[in-house]
C-alpha cells in the first residue's frame, strides 16, 4: 500500500507542477479551490518524502474525495455496498481499490499518466478521469494503443440492441431466459444484423460434474466473464438448436454513449466477475453496463436478491431505453408456421418426405399444384434440418436434407412472398415475476375456516395470466406460504424450494415430453375416522419427479398425463422417509379470459398407503398483474387409515416486481 | 481461381500508372486476403461443428441435468478471434476489418438461401464480401442459377463451396472484380 501511495504522490505531483502555471494564469479572478490545491501539491512537492505520513491528508482534496465517491466512478468500478463485483485484482490498480475507491482514483490518475499499458488497458477510465479532472488532459501523453484502436474499429458501432433469448425450460440455466447485447452499425451501407459484434456475459464453466456444477452456478464459486461472438453463432445456438425465440430489442444509446460501453468492455477484457444465477448474472452485469454508457441512469438499484432476465428488460423498458422490438422466431416456431399454411394432409406428406418414408417423385403426382409443392418441400426440408440438430446427424438425413433442397431449388419460381411468423406477445408486456395472494380457505368435512398468505420469488404458474410466457411451463423457484389457522396460530404451510412444470403439447412435428420436478414441504391433515373433530397435522417435506406427455385436445384444452416418482418425509406415516410412485391426469387451458386446470392424481408408498387428490382450479385475470383464483381440492393423504377433506378456496393473486 | 486471380492481378499491375499504384494496391490486398481466406476453409477441422455441408454440431437433447450456469467454455478473448470457437484465426473471412460470416455455421440457411434466391444469410454473405449495393442482386442470382454446381452433392465441404462460388462470380462478367 505504502509503495502505490508513493507512485500515486510522485506523479500528482508532476502532474500539479505542470498544471500550475496554466491553471494560475486562468483563473486569476480567484483563487478556486483548484488553484490552491495544486498549490498545495507544489508545495508538498518541495517537501521532503517525510511528508509521505500527511500524504493521504493532502491529496484529500475535496474535488478527488467527492469523485471517488461519485455514483460514476463507483459504477466505473462496479462497486457495490462499499465493494466492487469484480473478483480480479487485474482491474484494479490500487491493492486496495475493490474496497476502497478513493485510493483506486489516486492510482488510477498516476498510471494512466505514467503507464502505456494502463493508459491503452482503460480507455474509458481515462475519458472519464478526463473529463472530470480537465487538467489532466494536457499532462497526458499521447500513446497510441493499436490493438485497442483495432477492435473499436471492428465492432464499428453507433447502436445498441439487447437480446432476449426467451425462457427454456429444459435447460435450467436457461430456464429464466438470457439477455446479451449486440452491437449495431447503421453507417454501413446494407450491414445486416448477422455480422454483427455480440457481449455476452456468462460463468466459465470447464467441468463437466452436474451437482458441483449446479452447487457452484447457484451459490458461487464461477468466475463470470464477458465474451464476445458474432450474432449469428448466437442465431445457431438459441433459434436453432435450442429451439427458443429471440427478441431484440434496439436501445436509444447514442452513439456516444454506446462507445463508452465498448470502450469500457474492453477494461473487462478477461476480468473476472464472481458468477451468481440469481443475481450477479448476465442480465445484471448488462444494466451496469448501461448505466455506464449513460451516466445518471441508476437501473441496478431495483435487484437485491435476484434479476431475472426479463425483469431487467422491463427496467430497461421502463426507463424508455427501448426505440424499437423485433422478433426472430425459434426453427422450431418457423415449421409451426409453415405447417399452418397446409392442410393435415400435405403437412403429413412433408413430415414423411422429412423422414425419408416417401419419395419426392410420388408426390409429384399427388401434389400437382406447383405453389403448394413449393410450400410442401420447404416445410419438409425445414423440419428435416430441425430433426438433424435434435437427432444428431445421419447419412440418410443428410441426402434427404439434400434431395429438398435441390426440389427447392427447382420450385423456387413457384415460392410465395415469406408468410411473417406469428409473432407471440412481447415478453415484457406479461405479468410482473414475484407474486402474493391472498386467500381464505374452507375445509368441507371438518368445518375448519384457514386464511392463507403465499409469496413467491419468482415466477409464472400454470394458472396466471399467460400472456407473455410459454405455453404450459410453471417455474417456480423460492416460494412460502403461511396458514393462519381458526384456533388463531400461524403455520408453514407449504414450501416450494423448486417447483417446474413444463406441459408441452406434443404435436406431429415436435413430439416434445412433459415433465415436473418439485422438492419442498406442505402441510397435510390426519382426520381420524372414530373421533368426530379430531385431527392431526404434518408436514411433510418431498423430493418428486414426473414424466409424460401432453397433448392438445382443441385450439384452447390441454390433456396431460404423468408418471411420477417421490422421495417423502413424513412423521405421521408409518415410516418416517417413504417412497411412492404414482401417477396424475388433466385438462389444462390457457385464455385470456380464463385459466383452467383440472387434475387428478394417485401416489402408493411402500408401506402400502394410498394418496388420492383430485383440484380444480380456476383463475381469472381481472388485470395484466392481478387475478381471482377458485380452487377446490379433494384430498385423501392416506385413504385406508383416515378420512379424506375437502378444502375449498378463493384467492387474490397479485404479481409484482 | 486463386491461381487465376494472381495471374489477372499482375497483369494488371503491369499495366498500371504509378500513381494509380496505391489505391489498386490496397484493393490488391484486399481481394487477395479474400481468396487467401478461401483457401483456408472457414470452419475447417480444427473447428467444433464440421465443415461438411450437412455435417455439423449433433443435437442437443433435453438436457436437464446440465447446467445451471449459461456456460460458456472459457477459450474466448476479446480479440477478434472471437467467435471462432477453436478454428485457426486465419480461417475466418473478413472483409473491410469486418468479421465475415462464418459460413459453415450458417451452411443450412446459407443452401437454403441460394436454393431460393434469396434470404437473410445469403444478404449477409454478399453484404460481408464487399459486394456493392448495385451488384448484389445480380450476385445472388448468380449464385441461384448455379446452385447444383455450387451445391454437387450432400458431402460437399465450406471450403469447396466457397471455391465454386469464385468460380462462378469469375465467370460472370459484371461480377469478377470481385474475385480478381
Amino acid at each position: 500500500v505504502a509503495h502505490i501511495c508513493l507512485a500515486t504522490q510522485r506523479s500528482f505531483l508532476y502532474l500539479a507542477v505542470q498544471t500550475a502555471p496554466s491553471a494560475i494564469s486562468e483563473t486569476t479572478l480567484s483563487f478556486s479551490n483548484k488553484t490552491l490545491a495544486i498549490l498545495a501539491f507544489v508545495f508538498l512537492h518541495l517537501s521532503t518524502d517525510i511528508a509521505f505520513a500527511n500524504t493521504d491528508q493532502i491529496i484529500d482534496y475535496s474535488r478527488l474525495k467527492s469523485l471517488s465517491v461519485s455514483e460514476e466512478w463507483k459504477n466505473l468500478l462496479h462497486y457495490n455496498d462499499g465493494k466492487s463485483y469484480i473478483d480480479d485484482e487485474k482491474y484494479f490498480l490500487s491493492n486496495t481499490g475493490h474496497i476502497d475507491p478513493y485510493s483506486e482514483l489516486l492510482a488510477s490518475i498516476d498510471a494512466i499518466i505514467s503507464d502505456q499499458q494502463v493508459y491503452c488497458r482503460f480507455p474509458y477510465r481515462r475519458q472519464w478521469l478526463e473529463t472530470k479532472i480537465p487538467e489532466l488532459t494536457e499532462k497526458l501523453p499521447t500513446y497510441s494503443c493499436p490493438d485497442f484502436e483495432q477492435w473499436r474499429s471492428q465492432i464499428n458501432a453507433d447502436s445498441v440492441t439487447l437480446v432476449l433469448a426467451s425462457s427454456y425450460l429444459n435447460s435450467p440455466s436457461s430456464m429464466y431466459g438470457h439477455t446479451f447485447f449486440r452491437f449495431d452499425t447503421s453507417n454501413k451501407v446494407g450491414t445486416t444484423d448477422l455480422a454483427a459484434i455480440s457481449v455476452n456475459f456468462a460463468a466459465v464453466v470447464n467441468e463437466t460434474d452436474g451437482i458441483s456444477f449446479a452447487y457452484k452456478g447457484l451459490f458461487g464459486g464461477y468466475p463470470g466473464r464477458f465474451s464476445t461472438a458474432p450474432y449469428f453463432k448466437k442465431i445457431k445456438e438459441y433459434n436453432r438448436i435450442e429451439n427458443r425465440d429471440i427478441w431484440e430489442y434496439q436501445l436509444n444509446l447514442s452513439p456516444t454513449e454506446t462507445n463508452s460501453m465498448i470502450d469500457h468492455l474492453w477494461e473487462l477484457d478477461q476480468i473476472t466477475f464472481d458468477y451468481y444465477f440469481f443475481d450477479e448474472n448476465c442480465s445484471f452485469r448488462l444494466l451496469e453496463l448501461i448505466e455506464i454508457a449513460r451516466p445518471g441512469l441508476e437501473i441496478t438499484d431495483a435487484f437485491g436478491l435476484s434479476a431475472i432476465p426479463i425483469d431487467t428488460v422491463r427496467v430497461i423498458s421502463d426507463a424508455d431505453l427501448i426505440k424499437a422490438t423485433h422478433f426472430r422466431p425459434s426453427n422450431q416456431k418457423k415449421v409451426e408456421n409453415l405447417a399452418a399454411q397446409l392442410d393435415t394432409k400435405l403437412s403429413g406428406m412433408a413430415i414423411q418426405l422429412a423422414l425419408g418414408e416417401q419419395k419426392l417423385s410420388d408426390i409429384e403426382s399427388i401434389v400437382t399444384d406447383k405453389n403448394e409443392r413449393y410450400k410442401v418441400v420447404e416445410l419438409a426440408y425445414k423440419y428435416a434440418r430441425f430433426l438433424a440438430n435434435k437427432d444428431g446427424k445421419t447419412e440418410a438425413n443428410s441426402r434427404t436434407s439434400f434431395e429438398l433442397l435441390n426440389a427447392i431449388n427447382q420450385l423456387s419460381a413457384y415460392q410465395s412472398s415469406a408468410v411473417e411468423a406469428v409473432r407471440p406477445h412481447d415478453p415484457i408486456s406479461g405479468h410482473e415475476s414475484r407474486s402474493l395472494t391472498i386467500s381464505s380457505s374452507y375445509n368441507t368435512s371438518q368445518g375448519h375456516y384457514f386464511n392463507d398468505v403465499e409469496i413467491k420469488a419468482s415466477y409464472h404458474n400454470l394458472l396466471d395470466n399467460q400472456i407473455g410466457y410459454p405455453e404450459g411451463a410453471s417455474l417456480n423457484i423460492g416460494g412460502i406460504k403461511l396458514r393462519v389457522t381458526d384456533d388463531e396460530k400461524l403455520r408453514l404451510q407449504a414450501l416450494d424450494i423448486i417447483n417446474i412444470r413444463s406441459l408441452q403439447a406434443a404435436s406431429r412435428f415436435f413430439p416434445s415430453s412433459s415433465w415436473g420436478v418439485r422438492l419442498g414441504a406442505n402441510r397435510m391433515y390426519y382426520f381420524e375416522a372414530d373421533l368426530a373433530r379430531a385431527r392431526n397435522e404434518s408436514l411433510a417435506s418431498f423430493l418428486t419427479g414426473e414424466y409424460g406427455t401432453t397433448i392438445k385436445l382443441s385450439p384452447l384444452i390441454n390433456a396431460f398425463v404423468l408418471g411420477n416418482a417421490s422421495i417423502e418425509h413424513n412423521q405421521h406415516k408409518s415410516r418416517d422417509i417413504d417412497l411412492s410412485t404414482g401417477f396424475s391426469a388433466g385438462l389444462l387451458s390457457n385464455s385470456n379470459y380464463a385459466n383452467l386446470l383440472f387434475e387428478a392424481g394417485a401416489q402408493v408408498f411402500t408401506d402400502k398407503t394410498v394418496r388420492n387428490k383430485v383440484s380444480l382450479g380456476v383463475q381469472v385475470p381481472i388485470s395484466k398483474n392481478i387475478g381471482f383464483r377458485f380452487t377446490i381440492d379433494h384430498n385423501s393423504p392416506d385413504k385406508n387409515n383416515y378420512e379424506s377433506y375437502n378444502e375449498a378456496a378463493l384467492a387474490l393473486r397479485w404479481h409484482f416486481r | 481461381m486463386q491461381y487465376q486471380g494472381i495471374i489477372r492481378l499482375n497483369i494488371r499491375l503491369q499495366l498500371l500508372k504509378e500513381y494509380k499504384m496505391k489505391k489498386i494496391i490496397a484493393g490488391i490486398i484486399l481481394s487477395t486476403t479474400a481468396s487467401a481466406s478461401f483457401a483456408v476453409s472457414p470452419g475447417g477441422d480444427s473447428c467444433g461443428w464440421g465443415n461438411m455441408l450437412f455435417k455439423g454440431q449433433s443435437g442437443l437433447p433435453i438436457h436437464f441435468v446440465a447446467s445451471t450456469t449459461n456456460g460458456t467454455s472459457g477459450n474466448k478473448t476479446f480479440g477478434m478471434t472471437t467467435g471462432t470457437n477453436g478454428c485457426s484465426t486465419s480461417g475466418v473471412l473478413t472483409y473491410g476489418g469486418s468479421s465475415m460470416i462464418d459460413l459453415s455455421a450458417v451452411m443450412d440457411e446459407f443452401s437454403e438461401d441460394v436454393a431460393k434466391g434469396d434470404g437473410e444469410v445469403l444478404s449477409a454473405f454478399v453484404v460481408s464480401l464487399g459486394v456493392q449495393p448495385e451488384h448484389r442482386q445480380a450476385f445472388k442470382n448468380a449464385l441461384h442459377t448455379n446452385f447444383s454446381s455450387i451445391f454437387p452433392n450432400q458431402n460437399v465441404t465450406t471450403e469447396q463451396v466457397l471455391q465454386s462460388i469464385g468460380q462462378v462470380i469469375a465467370e460472370d462478367k459484371s461480377l469478377a472484380g470481385y474475385v480478381s
